[in-house]
């Protein structure tokens, strides 16, 4: 029986690892209640934030904040463009959910294979951002990416927290969320702000990216395993609630960490679609969530 | 004999009572309209008859048996079929299609069926669809798809295609709803002519025109309860029923 | 452009038997309306479940296909009873997990199914003393029940069933005040989809003889879209015309491999913005 020490460890680890779904999540959130779509090329911005880090970084000799930057850069351009040429049609056309997520499942695959073709399929990975020893918390010993991935985290939560209810634009795409047409009406520009949140989905995905990568590899197909659990962190927290998101995917990580130690580390994915399974049966609407029809 | 009985039928939705110990009897052969100011509760009434809805409290006995507890598709195989407000047409099937699925409760057949194939069944069910729709005024039109149909036909293909069940009580919501004055004829005139082969209506509607023309009976409904009962012209000078209609009602 | 031999039946065989795939998927998701994004799923307790049968416990191929299709079917009824009951990207998401969980199980339950490593020495398909070995053989073992897909799926929709389904794809309600049970009806079609995709699985692994998780994975349900979508969903021969342009693609452009599934995605994206109707669609004009 492993002693507390090493449960409160997994514990750590576990919602370090869950941050990150939780980023991933708040991603899916963000463009879900901007357009009521699920964009299912969320993962392909999370393994863009990794793999153009190290290529830039690795095999171009840029500087790796620099590098860093570059690879935001392109996810949030593969945002903006599969927004404007493949979600805005079939948005105007009045597709159906279902031909909407097969959309954007395609546009992942597409990218993921460009990926391929551009850089191989070797894995990589990227130093830790601060090379210093671990952080000794009372018995706890946190690895210090995993510390830089909790302050960033939050940073970045506390940061699109403002951005929502503070400013114009974040309020605006809140009304989206709520009725869009009514938002329409009052001038607020839906499809500008369709782009934004298609825009900053990219952008917290490549950073949720770019965390992720030190502490295990990255390679071009990690997009679809990401994506799926930044989805189930988002059902689990609530599809509307992009906190709430977040949080779901700290419970995720910290129970695939348990699940890990309980049952051995391959049953960790199945372990994560059956509480998805779970979660859908009873309670799509998620532990803090507000249901959007 | 009534052939629908409704009594003290509740339907709560938290704290707001949708309908409030509303009973009343349709007798069979009849046709009957059931009014009311918007909101009053006519469509929530409708819709715990057909069973979309399960009453709060209250009873609903139909040819002498309870309905309460079936589902909306176990309803209509007691003979009870309704229409919708905005009509629903199915868009991928042609309009003759959309009839010969009316014919679901008096044919048989499954899977196994299908494959075996059942060419006699199928060619009664498509002689009995495009007589409906000569009936019901759209002869011709059945390889067209419904997206090339008017309002006013839609609802006359809705009418068609509940027709294609053989009901006992045909249960229409608001079927003159957007149709102009000559459609609004034509449908009365189908009403009538189905009334005079012995088959029984329950209507909600608004247009007044139509109630006073065609109602035998008329239950007249405000906040979800019942405020008046009785023929028309008995309804159209109650004075509950004139205040409820505030603006009045040009009879 | 003449291309002969072996590859251009292999070819045709590997899209024969995605028409049978594609064929379930169109039952259920273009005549019935429904979501799924795990049949491949279905596919995989077919391939595994024939595959172990016939290599472990000697049975005769035909049976153990059959077999599987029965235990499919009775693992959609379960299933179904619970992910049925979703609506929109909820049901789309339950669906998926399904067909991640099984490829899961393929790459986890290592005793059963061999793991990454899958399972071979597959016994062709036969009946009696007949075995389908040699290319034409196999191939038109698969030919055939490509076409039975077909004519199966049909015969379905013209019938009082396929109107059953077309009314619950068309407006739920207004089925179910015609009478129609309409849970019964997608329980049923979900059934019908995951025998044909368990078939489909089946004889994937007698064809080629070798199986592993990759073959029955996200690729599997990807290349079953594009197909069913450049066919045109909900056409009788959707699958069929569908499957084959897609499934003669490597023939069409050498050096396919790397690119496949680049390419297939890209027509997948091209085909659902421009001609979601698919080629059946564009024929109609």
């Amino acid at each position: 029986m492993p002693d507390f020490t090493l449960w409160l460890q997994f514990l750590v680890t576990g919602a370090g690892t869950g941050c990150v779904y939780g980023l991933i999540a708040i991603g899916f959130c963000v463009i879900y209640n901007a357009s009521g779509i699920v964009n299912f090329a969320q993962g392909a911005f999370v393994m863009l934030g990794g793999v153009v880090t190290y290529t830039l970084w690795h095999r171009l000799g840029w500087p790796l904040p620099l590098a860093a930057l570059g690879s935001i850069a392109v996810a949030i351009a593969l945002g903006i463009v599969t927004d404007r040429f493949v979600v805005r049609p079939l948005w105007h056309r009045r597709a159906t959910m279902f031909v909407m997520i097969l959309a954007t499942l395609a546009v992942q695959i597409v990218v993921e294979r460009l990926t391929l073709l551009g850089v191989g399929d070797g894995p990589m990975s990227l130093p830790p951002i601060l090379d210093r020893g671990p952080i000794h918390l009372g018995p706890v010993v946190l690895d210090t990416q995993i510390a830089i991935v909790f302050v960033v985290s939050l940073i970045l939560v506390g940061g699109l927290r403002v951005f929502f209810t503070r400013t114009a634009t974040g309020r605006a795409m809140r009304a989206c969320s709520i009725d869009r047409d009514a938002a329409a009406l009052l001038g607020i520009p839906v499809s500008r702000l369709m782009a934004l949140a298609f825009a900053l989905s990219g952008a917290i995905g490549a950073i949720a990216g770019i965390l992720v990568t030190p502490t295990q590899y990255t390679a071009y197909n990690l997009g679809v395993p990401f994506a799926i659990s930044g989805f189930i962190a988002a059902i689990l927290g609530g599809f509307g609630n992009p906190f709430g998101a977040f949080l779901g995917g700290i419970m995720l990580g910290v129970a695939q960490s348990l699940a890990t130690v309980a049952f051995g580390a391959g049953t960790r994915n199945v372990f994560s679609l059956a509480i998805l399974l779970i979660f859908l049966l009873l309670r799509p609407q998620g532990l803090l969530g507000t249901e959007k029809s | 004999m009534s052939l629908l009985q409704v009594e003290g039928l509740t339907r709560r939705f938290g704290g707001l009572v949708a309908v409030n110990n509303a009973s009343f009897g349709v007798a069979e052969g009849s046709i009957t309209a059931v009014i009311g100011p918007n909101g009053a509760g006519k469509t929530t009434l409708f819709n715990m008859i057909s069973g979309f809805m399960q009453p709060s409290e209250g009873k609903i006995m139909f040819a002498g048996e309870s309905l309460l507890g079936l589902a909306a598709h176990q309803v209509a195989a007691r003979g009870l079929v309704r229409t919708f407000q905005l009509v629903r047409p199915f868009p991928a099937m042609s309009i003759a299609e959309n009839v010969r699925v009316g014919a679901h409760l008096r044919s048989k057949g499954g899977v196994f069926a299908a494959l075996l194939g059942q060419p006699a069944q199928e060619r009664r069910i498509a002689e009995e669809a495009l007589a409906l729709l000569d009936r019901v005024g759209l002869a011709g039109l059945g390889d067209q798809p419904p997206a090339s149909l008017g309002y006013g036909q839609l609802r006359l293909l809705e009418i068609a295609r509940a027709l294609a069940t053989h009901p006992r009580l045909l249960l229409l919501d608001e079927p003159a709803a957007g149709l102009n004055h000559l459609e609004t004829d034509r449908l009365a005139a189908l009403i009538r002519a189905l009334h005079h082969e012995g088959m029984t209506v329950l209507l909600i509607e608004h247009d007044m025109r139509l109630v006073m023309d065609l109602a035998q009976h008329v239950v007249v409904l405000d906040f979800g309860r019942k405020i008046a009962e009785g023929t028309p012209a008995m309804v159209a000078n109650d004075q509950a029923v004139l205040d409820a209609y505030l603006g009045g009602v040009d009879a | 452009m003449f291309i002969t031999g072996n590859y251009l039946l292999t070819a045709l065989g590997f899209a024969a038997i995605y028409v049978v795939f594609t064929c379930g998927l169109n039952l259920f998701m273009g005549h019935a309306g429904q979501v799924s994004f795990g049949q491949n799923a279905f596919a995989a307790i077919g391939g595994y479940g024939t595959a172990i049968l016939t290599t472990t416990l000697d049975w005769p191929p035909l049976v153990a296909l059959l077999a599987s299709a029965l235990l499919s079917a009775a693992v959609a009824a379960i299933v179904g009873l619970a992910t049925l009951r979703l609506r929109g990207h909820y049901l789309a998401m339950g669906t998926l997990a399904l067909g991640l969980i099984s490829y899961e199980a393929a790459v986890q339950w290592e005793s059963l199914t061999g793991g990454y490593m899958g399972i071979s020495g597959i016994p062709p398909l036969s009946i009696g003393p007949w075995a389908a070995e040699s290319d034409r053989q196999v191939f038109a073992v698969l030919a055939l029940a490509a076409l039975l897909a077909v004519w199966v799926t049909q015969r379905l929709r013209h019938s009082r069933f396929g109107r059953a389904m077309g009314a619950l794809a068309g407006n739920e309600d207004a089925a179910a005040a015609l009478g129609v049970d309409v849970a019964k009806v997608k329980r049923t079609t979900f059934i019908a989809a995951a025998i044909t995709a368990s078939i489909a699985g089946s004889l994937m692994a007698h064809a080629v003889g070798y199986i592993s998780p990759e073959v029955f994975g996200l690729h599997m349900t990807v290349l079953g879209f594009t197909m069913l979508y450049v066919g045109g969903i909900g056409t009788t021969f959707g699958p069929l015309v569908g499957a084959l342009v897609i499934g003669m693609l490597p023939e069409v452009i050498r050096g396919f491999r790397d690119v496949q599934d680049l390419v297939y995605g890209a027509v997948l994206i091209l085909i659902l913005i421009r001609a979601p109707g698919g080629l059946a669609g564009v024929l109609k004009r």
